[in-house]
């Protein structure tokens, strides 16, 4: 536990030192925003809002991800070799991961919203919906980054490995968030779908859990 | 020829399984018509198909296990294969479509989705496999891909039929071959049908291997 919160410390010491970084993630989201903004002259019907903010969510949630790629070195990566256990550094991992993209795409909502309208008539179930996503996108995310980290590929084989994973993951979000929009009441909500977005969640950290430690190793 | 036996079966089942299945009497029904004969050839492919990309992550699994370059290579071609399969399986899937949906392709069937996730995700495994260029390390990492995708795979094989109703038979009142018209008749030849190509499966695996085997002793002798 020590040791995870030591790691999680260091972390975001030394992301908030390097503050372009994460700067630039959030400029990219508002500029995103801005150009389907003016792409839809802001004018859009529910579905199609539905869609392309979970587009959006998806590809802040992978330029995230690949900030987190270039952030650690060679020297680093040895060094945490030594101290950490995996689980130890995958959980804080993980952890990070889910943190700044919960304030991002918190920041994106408002940001979506602003833009292109807020019409979510239940607003705190989307927004629930929307942290679901974040760990279950956040888990496959910082798999397919302890992936890559082994290999100079960099950002596109990031997004080739981690799309089609992520493919689950965001088809049902766009179903429940078409279902928060409409304000669907509790008794005919897709509860099933939650779960199962739960589930894919639980999976896919335990699976993360599971596996990393084989690349560990291999270090 | 290695262990002939199961070859002969696999031929015998798949002449079997070719000529009754043009040949003998099928129930009618409703825009299917005759076309219910593509339950004989489209069907067991992809049952060829999953068992292939299952064997897939055994041999990912056994990998990780004690790292012998044997199940390395077991594991990646048992996912060529699958691949391969899917080509088949899409061309008689597509054509079949054309004459009962009115489509070669649809976007709206959960069956469909699949497919074109799983060639995504083998895709990105062989994309991964040419990116690491140390023997170990590269079966090391997409060992470990390959477990997380199949998981990943099957979980949304099992899901996407509550996303969206799907439009093949036997599937959303769809008129099929479910235990309601099937006939006995059908499934006489469809059984063997399935088991012949799981075989034909394990056969082209089995190529493939031993072609990938010869390929590397020759580079280690001719280097």
């Amino acid at each position: 536990m020590r040791n995870l919160s030591h790691i999680l410390y260091r972390d975001f010491r030394q992301e908030w030192r390097q503050s372009a970084i994460w700067l630039s993630v959030v400029l990219f989201m508002v500029g995103s925003v801005y150009i389907t903004s003016l792409c839809f002259n802001a004018k859009m019907d529910k579905p199609s809002w539905n869609a392309v903010f979970w587009i959006m969510l998806l590809f802040t949630s992978l330029s995230l991800s690949v900030r987190s790629l270039n952030a650690s070195s060679q020297g680093y990566a040895l060094y945490q070799f030594l101290l950490f256990n995996p689980i130890d550094f995958i959980i804080a991992r993980w952890l990070f991961q889910v943190i700044l993209a919960l304030v991002l795409n918190v920041l994106t909502v408002l940001v979506y919203g602003w833009f292109m309208g807020f019409s979510v008539q239940r607003p705190a179930l989307f927004l629930s919906i929307t942290v679901l996503n974040t760990l279950a996108a956040a888990s496959v995310l910082v798999f397919t980054n302890a992936l890559t980290s082994y290999v100079s590929a960099g950002f596109s084989l990031l997004s080739i490995l981690s799309i089609p994973l992520l493919i689950p993951v965001y088809s049902i979000s766009v179903k429940l968030g078409k279902q928060a929009m409409d304000g669907i009441e509790n008794a005919a909500f897709r509860w099933d779908l939650m779960g199962i977005l739960s589930a894919v969640f639980l999976i896919s950290f335990g699976l993360l859990i599971l596996l990393f430690p084989y690349l560990w190793r291999s270090r | 020829m290695q262990r002939s036996w199961y070859k002969v079966t696999v031929v015998v089942l798949l002449l079997y399984s070719c000529i009754a299945g043009l040949w003998m009497p099928v129930p009618r029904l409703p825009i299917l018509n005759e076309t219910i004969r593509n339950v004989y050839f489209h069907v067991p492919v992809w049952f060829g198909l999953i068992v292939m990309c299952a064997y897939s992550a055994y041999g990912a699994l056994r990998y990780l296990k004690n790292a012998s370059a044997k199940w390395d290579q077991v594991s990646h071609t048992a996912a060529q294969t699958a691949m391969f399969l899917s080509v088949p399986g899409i061309l008689t899937g597509s054509i079949w479509a054309k004459f009962t949906w009115g489509t070669w392709w649809t976007f709206q069937d959960p069956k469909l989705n699949g497919v074109a996730l799983s060639i995504l995700i083998y895709g990105a495994y062989f994309i991964l496999r040419s990116a690491a260029h140390e023997p170990h390390k590269k079966a090391q990492l997409s060992a470990v891909y390959n477990i997380f995708a199949f998981v990943m795979l099957i979980l949304f094989l099992l899901v996407l039929p509550r996303l969206t109703a799907s439009l093949h038979p036997g599937n959303g009142g769809n008129p099929a071959f479910s235990k309601y018209d099937l006939d006995n008749g059908m499934r006489l030849i469809f059984y063997p049908a399935v088991l012949a190509w799981i075989g034909l499966s394990f056969w082209l695996f089995e190529l493939q291997y031993r072609y990938q085997r010869l390929k590397e002793l020759y580079n280690h002798e001719n280097h």
